[in-house]
């Protein structure tokens, strides 16, 4: 079973708001997550980028695969494997 | 046939920083407008924008080409462009929003300020009215 790290939006219509959830690959939108790990607002400027960095990295060297979006906030935030 | 818009659509997750800045516009101007466009595009754009799933993910989803569904999601993102600049509904909706935060804060520091005096009662109605509004447009 593959997990992936990925972002799952939240927030009010006019105001986009993400998790940085854990999931399985398999269920990017049933709402099932494994794990949430931070927060990504886009509407602050500048975007506030939360992450819990010892989960992050502990769901990284396990083999989760960060979608191409949360791996550049990683990059962003200095968060490698 | 291309709306002209297309060019301003980025729509590739690698060019991260263009598209972190340009999911975050998609995303609202979604909200507004998502309604109007087809059943299964708006889902497909949904599963790329909100869900963040990649375009191969959402290709085997739907038995779609990789290059199928990028033309889907450039196409919905050019026409929300589209829609916004005829509309101007989410450009209307947060300028309402600052005035009325605007009105809000005024109201309160002044409703603070004659805090006993004969307009303190009147002032703080309008306080708790700028409050409700404000409430009302989250």
């Amino acid at each position: 079973m593959a997990v992936k790290i990925r972002l799952r939006r939240m927030g009010q219509t006019h105001a986009p708001f993400y998790r940085v959830i854990v999931a399985d690959e398999r269920s990017p939108r049933d709402g099932r997550f494994i794990d949430e790990i931070g927060i990504y607002d886009p509407t602050k400027d500048p975007m506030e980028f939360r992450v819990d960095e010892e989960a992050a990295k502990k769901w990284l060297a396990n083999g989760a695969q960060p979608t191409e979006t949360v791996a550049r906030l990683f990059k962003q935030a200095g968060i490698q494997k | 046939m291309g709306t002209g818009n297309e060019s301003k659509i980025c729509a590739k997750k690698a060019d991260a920083k263009d598209w972190l800045a340009e999911a975050a516009h998609l995303s609202v101007y979604f909200s507004y407008y998502g309604e109007l466009l087809g059943e299964k595009t708006k889902r497909i754009f949904e599963d790329y924008v909100a869900n963040d799933m990649s375009l191969s993910e959402i290709a085997r989803e739907y038995g779609l080409s990789r290059q199928g569904v990028y033309d889907v999601v450039k196409r919905c993102g050019a026409k929300l462009y589209e829609y916004e600049e005829c509309l101007h509904l989410a450009e209307r909706f947060r300028a309402m929003e600052e005035q009325a935060e605007l009105i809000r804060s005024e109201a309160a520091e002044l409703a603070k300020e004659l805090d006993g005096a004969p307009e303190g009662e009147r002032a703080k109605k309008i306080a708790q009215s700028a409050e409700e509004l404000v409430g009302s447009l989250q």
